[in-house]
């Protein structure tokens, strides 16, 4: 898996790619206090496009950014996913969660 | 121990002196349960430990894959019925996509497999993602539900997978048909678990939890087994399949 976080003004994308599954568990803590580290932002894009596979380990890194949203207010919208990445995250309700574009 | 099948052809992909290791040994000795068939009968030995490039290391003639890092790696072979199987150490499962290797692999021998891979391979997924953090490496899933617990989790995660006492466990993936059905058993040789009865359906916010209701989701039928050590999946194959 390869992620990038870009800031610009209040607004972030991330970009994951790759497959997110456990293997890649070490790199959550650091996604997060990245994210955390981004300062004031009122938006976050993921961007989920070159993201080819993902297991429940890898959708639990989507439930802590939603928990960083939800105690910094930031509207966290999902771009791009397809294929099984979709399904997963269609199955597992995470449209209640975020806004799919 | 009696010599129980004709021996196979043995690939070594281990550096070094190491020779084939004791289980090469055996098995060139016809002393382990390898099932031969039309579509493979080489065993293919190598070294977890820093393995590149073995995502193709299941491709026929190869029948068996068997990481020569595992801790006792013939053991317990006799009870995973298999025409295709790899055991790979608990390292080398973290750092290889073992289950895309084997779903490549079962997709070269049932061709009409297509229609349900990403089912086999999601199962399967998650399947060997339990074997290895729950099982061998004795993870608890619940701690990530915070961001203090998730980085206490991965933490220990990193730990343990350095330690030979967790990171050389052998998590074991073995697969075999008919024509009709594609069943893949996983097994670990953690402490095992009581699986649930029923899955019930996880809330969106939950971080853990929604693995075996996955795979309950995905497969046709699926048991635990030796204390929830070994999982068995069990596919309906897409007609047109020819075992």
């Amino acid at each position: 898996m390869k992620y990038a976080l870009k800031t610009n003004g209040n607004t972030a994308q991330l970009n994951i790619s790759g497959t997110l599954t456990f293997a890649e568990a070490p790199l959550f803590p650091k996604i997060l206090s990245e994210l955390e580290a981004a300062g004031s932002l009122n938006s976050l894009d993921i961007r989920l496009g070159d993201l080819s596979f993902i297991d429940s380990t890898g959708m639990s890194l989507f439930v802590h950014i939603y928990d960083v949203s939800q105690n910094r207010n930031l509207k966290v919208s999902v771009q791009g996913a397809s294929g099984p990445v979709a399904a997963a995250l269609e199955r597992a309700a995470f449209k209640t969660l975020f806004e799919f574009k | 121990m009696s010599r129980i099948t004709p021996p196979p052809a043995i690939v070594s992909q281990a550096r070094g002196k190491r020779g084939l290791g004791r289980f090469g040994r055996l098995a060139a000795a016809g002393l382990l349960p390898l099932r031969t068939d039309e579509h493979g009968h080489a065993l293919v030995l190598f070294e977890g430990a820093g393995a590149t490039g073995i995502e193709n290391i299941l491709c026929p003639p190869a029948a068996w894959a068997i990481d020569l890092d595992c801790a006792s790696p013939e053991d317990g072979l006799e009870r995973l019925p298999a025409r295709l199987l790899v055991r790979a150490s608990t390292a080398a499962a973290v750092h290889n996509d073992l289950v895309g290797m084997m779903v490549e692999a079962l997709g070269q021998r049932l061709p009409h497999m297509d229609s349900i891979g990403i089912d086999v391979r999601l199962a399967l997924q998650e399947a060997v993602s339990n074997a290895v953090m729950h099982g061998n490496l004795c993870l608890d899933g619940r701690l990530r539900g915070s961001r203090d617990g998730l980085a206490a989790f991965t933490q220990a995660m990193q730990r343990r997978l350095a330690d030979p006492r967790f990171g050389r466990r052998p998590v074991t993936i073995a697969a075999d048909w008919n024509r009709t059905h594609l069943v893949i058993r996983v097994e670990d040789r953690g402490r095992g678990f009581r699986p649930p009865a029923v899955s019930l359906p996880v809330a969106p916010g939950a971080c853990c939890g929604r693995g075996i209701g996955q795979i309950r989701d995905l497969c046709q039928r699926v048991s635990f087994t030796n204390r929830g050590r070994r999982i068995t999946m069990r596919f309906r194959l897409p007609a047109g399949e020819q075992a």
